[in-house]
């Protein structure tokens, strides 16, 4: 099996050459340990069986940040094949430093040169067989979307595999500008420096050659890396025997060049970009002009309009989710409570039957998360086509001076933006945040963020009690989220996660016609991952609850009554901590319920109540008063997460510390906010 | 892009600004008054009026952002800047999704409607336009009005979104 | 304000920031952490390296044209890139 490795900067288009290449035979995961998504799958060509990872998207290899690390590791130690580095050939200059980085390690490469339309429609004209000389590597133009230049690619790609077994081996130690052109006959332009930089890479190689447990790796790079001080390469070599020798020799070679040149790190940034510059001089034809994304960008960057137009595509982005949503929720919640209606009664066994086919049984419960599915589909089918077009990171441009100063960062506004659809999408979306203290804020503040299931039982309530205010009551509902977001994030930024704010720094790709099969492909892998894995849980939960909800507290057996149930116990014996609140035994139960999910909140509390669910809104306004509601309201949207979040929160933060944390100010600035509302309300309504 | 282009811009921009604050002001009337009689400023036709500018303050709000994209359009038009087609383009975008967000809600809420015929059962109510909560709104009207604007833009767009088919490459895919 | 400094700010050197939109010029210095210096030498921003802004001026972030990449730098950045005026 052919191993491949796919590296690049983010937005050259990576993941649509990998969903090319692999379709559905890919999965998706996480890098060990890390929140990094890691995806990777398989495909057929040539008779050969094709393995290919899409390494994290980056701007360099250093050791400074986790993307950039698990990319170069993956390189050094797994060795695949063939590292395909994806480049954008209208933004070439810059891509081309990644790449000298990757020649560094004396990975195979092939380079696959995508956007070339967006460069000819920059003016901008490429020397490919030119570049493919400088370079010593193959180069094969792409236009990824519309699949030219795939098997292009993939034929490279077996070329490069079967040239390099014909090789010599000299192992992986081949230094690059050494190394044997694919193609056999010619020789490749080296990859130099500036003389001064070779001489002490050459050094140094010589030291590293001479320790055994060195040879693994690629003996330039290793010279280059312990030049630039790099401080991982430091940890292996010192680890190795004989590795102090080296390290202190290497020392003193750096000193006499930065004696000369200043600091290393940077002066060898510098000697890659002479390199590109020289090789983009002859090879890029034509000089970008301010395009049509420029003036584009005029507008929707407008110091006036710029937000307004933001709030304009997010007000249509929530309407499309909810009003395209409807039909095929609906459809999908009444076919499953009609399947469960028939199928009632079947296996005879009284507690099974309830659990399974009951009004909150499985196959009803099934029913209720697939008729969120298209929720979130809808959701990433939009965020997928403003994405793609490149309007969200302008809007991520556009937020983050506000955001800033709200404890945020700019970019955690898209994870925000789908939280306000599903928390658990939300949560996941937040790897998009480079910061570790950024991303964790954004994750730990996202259950705040109204979501749709929640706004499913809010919906009832609020129009039952305030009718045409309805709409007002909600959207105070999303703002009191929002706004304790910003307190939280605050709090969080000035009291556990101190630090300096992350500089801003962002590249704004540009514009392109968003792909609606890119789209489609999106929202359906996405939506189907939400159904199994939120759907798991869930189902879980539901199954937990139907088994206490039918169970006789004293004799542990099967019954109908849900006032005998366990439930009901669980109920009583909580109500005293929320009888400054009002409420009742079966509302406290109704609450435990909304951790399971929230969107069973009205119907299963409808049930202990023996009301019919369609009523339930008008049982309600008898029996409570709108103030104790709408502090009940507070509680639910505070409170915490599902099950489902929760467990999001602990896998993308990697720690149970920052779930308990959620969980934590959840319960206690529900409470505490409920009982402030609750008390508000009754001191207006004795004062009036 | 031609003068009479950016002038059409204009008067749609007005426009949109007219029924966006129609909106605003129903919306703001219905909502937190409670009112049920709502202004419209249209065409009285199959028990609703065309356009119907439903009470939505956001949706106002988003009516008349796209106006005042346009009119900003020809205020840079005016003043020579060439930025006034980044300005028309937006506007245009934005009034092309408001005109897909009406059709598809209006296909919605008749799918809500009459799905239950997919499996032999009586529809859930009977769909007409004026049951329907947007029916032909402001959005469905004034988008189908911004669709020529398309013909002007046609440069601009394929600049900014270029079809690639020089490369001799088999878009045929892989085995 | 600024056609009376046009004569006066070329050859000057001054931060990115306040550099009104159209400007031309070349990258002098970036002052500021390590890490952030490193990470916009790694874009690019390198020493002579000719820099466009895009938008700029005015409160917010500012973008720029670089290496023929568009780059969004938050303000206390842009304020900590020193450019060389070569077209107000």
């Amino acid at each position: 099996m052919i191993r491949v490795a796919l590296a690049g900067n983010p937005n050259v288009g990576k993941s649509v050459i990998f969903n090319s290449l692999t379709g559905s035979h890919q999965r998706v995961g996480n890098w060990p340990g890390k929140t990094v998504e890691k995806k990777e799958g398989v495909f057929r060509y040539g008779g050969e069986e094709i393995y290919v990872v899409d390494l994290p998207g980056t701007y360099s290899l250093t050791a400074y940040s986790v993307e950039e690390l698990i990319a170069r590791d993956y390189i050094i130690k797994e060795k695949p094949d063939v590292v395909v580095v994806v480049v954008d050939a209208s933004n070439l200059e810059r891509n081309l430093y990644l790449v000298l980085q990757i020649l560094e390690l004396g990975a195979r490469v092939v380079i696959a040169l995508n956007k070339m339309d967006l460069a000819e429609a920059s003016n901008i004209h490429i020397d490919v067989k030119e570049l493919e000389k400088l370079l010593g590597v193959p180069v094969v133009p792409m236009v990824a979307p519309k699949r030219v230049g795939v098997s292009e690619l993939c034929r490279k790609i077996l070329e490069v595999v079967r040239m390099s077994k014909r090789q010599t081996t000299r192992g992986t130690n081949v230094p690059s500008g050494d190394a044997r052109d694919p193609r056999a006959g010619k020789q490749p332009v080296a990859v130099r420096y500036g003389a001064d930089f070779e001489r002490a890479i050459a050094e140094i190689a010589r030291l590293v050659e001479g320790v055994p447990a060195l040879r693994a790796y690629n003996l330039r790079w290793l010279a280059i890396k312990l030049l630039e001080g790099d401080s991982e390469v430091i940890k292996v070599v010192r680890e190795a025997a004989a590795g102090e020798e080296v390290l202190r020799a290497a020392k003193g070679i750096r000193s006499r060049l930065e004696q000369k040149y200043g600091d290393l790190e940077m002066a060898l940034i510098d000697e890659r970009y002479k390199v590109v510059k020289r090789i983009v001089g002859r090879v890029v034809r034509g000089e970008k002009l301010l395009t049509a994304s420029d003036a584009l960008d005029q507008a929707l960057l407008d110091k006036y309009l710029g937000i307004p137009i933001f709030v304009t595509v997010l007000w249509a982005i929530f309407q499309f989710t909810f009003i395209a949503s409807a039909p095929f929720s609906d459809l999908l919640g009444d076919v499953f409570a009609a399947l469960s209606e028939r199928l009632a009664g079947i296996t005879g066994i009284e507690h099974l039957d309830y659990l399974l086919f009951g009004e909150y049984g499985v196959i009803n419960g099934i029913g209720m998360i697939l008729s969120f599915v298209p929720l979130i589909m809808a959701l990433y089918l939009a965020m997928s086509l403003f994405e793609d077009f490149g309007y969200m990171a302008r809007a991520a441009f556009l937020m983050d001076r506000v955001m800033r100063r709200l404890g945020l960062t700019g970019r955690a506004i898209i994870p925000m933006i789908l939280g306000f659809g599903c928390n658990i999408a939300g949560v996941y979306s937040t790897r998009a945040i480079p910061e570790e203290r950024d991303r964790i804020v954004a994750i730990v503040t996202n259950p705040l963020m109204l979501c749709s299931a929640r706004l499913a039982a809010f919906s009832v309530i609020a129009a039952a009690f305030w009718g045409y205010a309805a709409g007002s009551v909600l959207l105070s509902l999303y703002l009191l989220g929002i706004a304790l977001a910003i307190l939280v994030a605050l709090a969080l930024r000035k009291l556990v996660l101190r630090g300096p704010p992350s500089p801003f720094v962002m590249e704004l790709p540009p514009y392109q016609m968003p792909s609606l099969k890119v789209a489609v492909t999106y929202m359906w892998f996405r939506g189907s991952l939400f159904f199994k894995k939120a759907g798991t849980v869930i189902l879980l939960g539901l199954l937990v609850i139907g088994v206490l909800a039918s169970t006789d507290a004293s004799t542990l057996s099967f019954t109908s009554d849900v006032e005998r149930s366990l439930v009901a116990a669980l109920g009583h014996a909580l109500k005293p901590l929320f009888a400054p609140l009002g409420w009742d035994w079966r509302l406290v139960v109704s609450v435990v319920f909304g951790f399971v999910a929230k969107e069973i909140v009205i119907g299963a509390t409808a049930m202990l109540y023996g009301v019919p669910e369609e009523r339930f809104g008008e049982f309600l306004v008898k029996r409570y008063d709108p103030m104790t509601m709408y502090a009940y309201m507070v509680f639910v949207l505070v409170y915490i997460p599902c099950v489902a979040t929760l467990a999001a929160v602990r896998h993308e933060t990697q720690s149970w510390k920052w779930a308990a944390l959620t969980l934590a100010y959840g319960v206690v600035l529900a409470y505490a906010l409920s009982l402030l509302t609750a008390a508000i309300g009754r001191a207006i309504l004795l004062g009036v | 892009m031609s003068r009479s282009t950016v002038y059409y811009g204009a008067v749609l921009g007005l426009l949109y600004i007219v029924y966006g604050i129609v909106q605003l002001y129903n919306g703001a009337a219905n909502w937190w008054l409670g009112r049920e009689e709502l202004l419209q400023l249209g065409i009285r036709a199959f028990g609703t009026y065309i356009p119907n500018a439903f009470p939505d303050p956001f949706s106002g709000l988003a009516l008349v952002t796209v106006g005042l994209l346009f009119l900003d359009s020809l205020y840079h038009y005016a003043r020579g800047n060439m930025k006034y087609v980044g300005y028309l383009f937006t506007a245009w975008l934005l009034s092309m999704v408001m005109l897909t967000l009406n059709v598809v809600e209006i296909v919605a809420i008749i799918l809500d409607a009459y799905y239950p015929l997919l499996y032999g059962v009586e529809p859930n109510y009977e769909w007409s336009l004026a049951s329907d909560p947007w029916g032909v709104a402001p959005h469905l009207v004034l988008g189908l009005l911004s669709l020529p604007l398309y013909f002007d833009l046609r440069s601009f767009i394929r600049e900014l979104m270029p079809r690639y088919t020089k490369l001799g490459g088999s878009p045929q895919g892989l085995t | 304000m600024w056609r009376g400094m046009k004569g006066f700010s070329r050859g000057r050197i001054m931060p990115l920031a306040l550099l009104p939109d159209g400007s031309k010029g070349t990258v002098r210095m970036v002052i500021g952490g390590f890490g952030m210096r490193r990470r916009l030498r790694e874009l690019g921003f390198t020493e002579g390296e000719e820099i466009r802004v895009l938008k700029g001026g005015g409160p917010g972030p500012v973008v720029v044209l670089i290496r023929g990449s568009r780059v969004a730098l938050g303000r206390g950045v842009a304020m900590k890139v020193f450019v060389e005026v070569v077209e107000l």
